[in-house]
């Protein structure tokens, strides 16, 4: 059982993490819409507040103000559930992902009680499954797209939910190759181990000789570049975006699932894209990109110069922290940019190529890589 | 009370209300969102017990992807009311339901507790192994009530088999 102290700083924590994930959306919002009005050759937003960045406020004004509707024919339980729970997934999967290393809380007073010093790690909570979690809880994220599109009693959304669950599972057969892929390679589920796993440089080991590529940081990436590009690609479909963004083809289908939705509960589905997107990202930086650490120096290394430079031990371990959380920002917020780069630069597939490049090439190619693996595995490092 | 009992009684209520409005609606889609429900709370049952991987994995595949599947293809067939005689009224669905469910489980638990049949449960010279202790306790321990699990699925195989067939006959006739 955990002390109350402890559980308070855990909930704050939590909060923490939710608030920081939802207040990212529109700031990538206006990301988005800038950087699309770049690559088009207009400006963007830019008319309300400096460079544009207030008119989130205004949009955020503009969806609580709209008229609250429920379709003729709707199953209003569900129709009301589905935006809530496009929300859950992507939250709580987000929520076990690690941001950066421990620090510690010292000692403090507060309703003339003592509490601390606490350990806090920087991870809404530790799931000794890691990625297996995630799967879990991401692959729930499919119900709320039915549910939206079946109790709007509309058929352009109960279509547009069929193809978006479909395309969603799919996909998510290759993404499940892919990290069994990265979970054999790093022989863990967690994802601290992942990221220790990543330390150093470069080193391949044939056959009890090791070379090592000093210019080249020990990240999986440039071990499985194949699992990276399918991961990649595979994430992009996982979350509805251009180039795979079928679900809402408006050619086709008025806007896909959410055609009923309107104000508030489609900016909750909003928020859910974007989620997916973000966790998408996180897991990208750690599988391939060597989680919130420094290429070539790793987190406790960092710790012990900090300290030879004078901090006190819960300083220097606020300020690692600190430095590292900017560090994973860094990887993550490029993973993001190139979500968004990609958007509007690749038009989007027909249907039917959707479904063939999914099952008949990359599949296959995750399928391969895994062999693969297991081969150079065992020849290299002889299990 | 502590936490764990807390949850025990939440998980438990989803399961078995789950299994329940299983049973009782008359609405294919909501019967298979009960399902979810029951599948829910039994991983939650799992993750309380310790047994954390098999709960994900329950997760993953039976809500996140085999469920899934069913609820497509119901929604797209979206039949309104299943005219049977089992789910006319739920309240008589629901005690018909119990009757049965509590004595095939009162006389499982007699199967299963009751005796050591096979006499498997001695000293083998074998590893202590995770697959050793699970094919034990499935195939010694449990070994009847593993063998009645089979023969369900197999009664469950061939009526869905006669209904699919006796559907497609009648509307032959009618055509």
């Amino acid at each position: 059982m955990m002390s109350l102290g402890l559980f308070v700083v855990e909930a704050i924590k939590s909060i923490i993490i939710f608030l920081f994930m939802v207040q990212l959306v529109p700031l990538l919002v206006w990301v988005e819409r800038r950087a699309a009005g770049f690559i088009q050759d207009r400006l963007g937003p830019n008319r309300v507040g400096p460079f544009g960045l207030l008119q989130l406020l205004a949009d955020a004004i503009k969806f609580l103000n709209k008229e609250e509707f429920v379709p003729q024919g709707a199953i209003k339980l569900f129709y009301y559930f589905a935006p809530i729970w496009a929300l859950v997934p992507p939250v709580l999967a987000f929520a076990s992902i690690p941001l950066g290393p421990d620090f510690i809380l010292p000692e403090f007073r507060l309703f003339g009680q003592n509490f601390g010093p606490y350990t806090v790690h920087l991870q809404g909570y530790s799931v000794a499954l890691g990625i297996l979690f995630i799967l879990a809880v991401s692959s729930l994220s499919v119900y709320s797209i039915l549910m939206a599109g079946w109790a709007s009693g509309n058929k352009y959304s109960l279509l547009g939910a069929l193809r978006a669950s479909s395309q969603t599972i799919s996909y998510e057969l290759v993404l499940g190759i892919v990290v069994a892929t990265m979970v054999l390679f790093y022989g863990s589920l967690d994802f601290n181990e992942m990221i220790v796993a990543q330390r150093g440089s470069f080193e391949i080991e044939f056959f009890q000789k090791s070379f090592k590529i000093l210019f080249l940081p020990n990240w999986g990436i440039f071990y499985q570049p194949i699992a990276a590009f399918l991961f990649l690609a595979a994430t992009f479909a996982e979350s509805n975006r251009l180039p795979f963004d079928l679900p809402e083809g408006e050619a086709e289908l008025v806007a896909g699932f959410h055609t009923e939705y309107g104000g508030f509960k489609f900016n909750l589905f909003f928020i859910g894209e974007y989620g997916h997107m973000m966790v998408a990202a996180a897991l990208f930086v750690i599988f391939f990109l060597g989680g919130y650490e420094l290429p070539w120096v790793s987190a406790p290394e960092v710790l012990s110069r900090l300290s030879a430079m004078g901090l006190g031990l819960v300083e220097a371990a606020a300020v690692n922290a600190v430095i590292h959380f900017f560090i994973f920002l860094f990887k993550w917020l490029f993973i993001l940019w190139l979500f968004i780069h990609v958007r509007w630069t690749l038009p989007r597939f027909r249907y039917d190529q959707v479904m063939d490049l999914g099952w008949k090439q990359m599949l296959p190619w995750g399928v391969f890589n895994f062999l693969l693996t297991i081969g150079l595995m065992v020849l290299f490092r002889g299990l | 009370m502590s936490a764990d009992l807390v949850y025990f009684f939440i998980f438990t209520f989803m399961a078995v209300g789950g299994a329940f409005g299983l049973l009782g609606f008359s609405r294919p889609v909501y019967a298979a969102f009960s399902l979810l429900l029951s599948m829910a709370g039994v991983a939650g049952l799992m993750a309380l017990m310790g047994a954390l991987f098999l709960s994900v994995i329950q997760i993953t595949l039976y809500a996140g992807a085999v469920l899934v599947l069913f609820v497509m293809v119901l929604m797209l067939l979206d039949q309104k009311r299943v005219s049977s005689d089992l789910t006319q009224n739920p309240l008589v669905t629901i005690i018909k339901v119990a009757v049965v469910g509590c004595g095939l489980g009162a006389s499982l638990g007699i199967l299963s507790f009751g005796s050591n049949i096979l006499g498997f449960e001695r000293n083998w010279s074998f590893p202590n192994s995770e697959v050793y202790r699970l094919a034990m306790v499935l195939f010694g321990r449990y070994l009847w009530l593993f063998v009645l699990m089979g023969f369900f699925l197999l009664v469950v195989a061939v009526a869905s088999v006669l209904l699919a067939r006796h559907k497609k006959r009648s509307m032959e006739l009618r055509s």
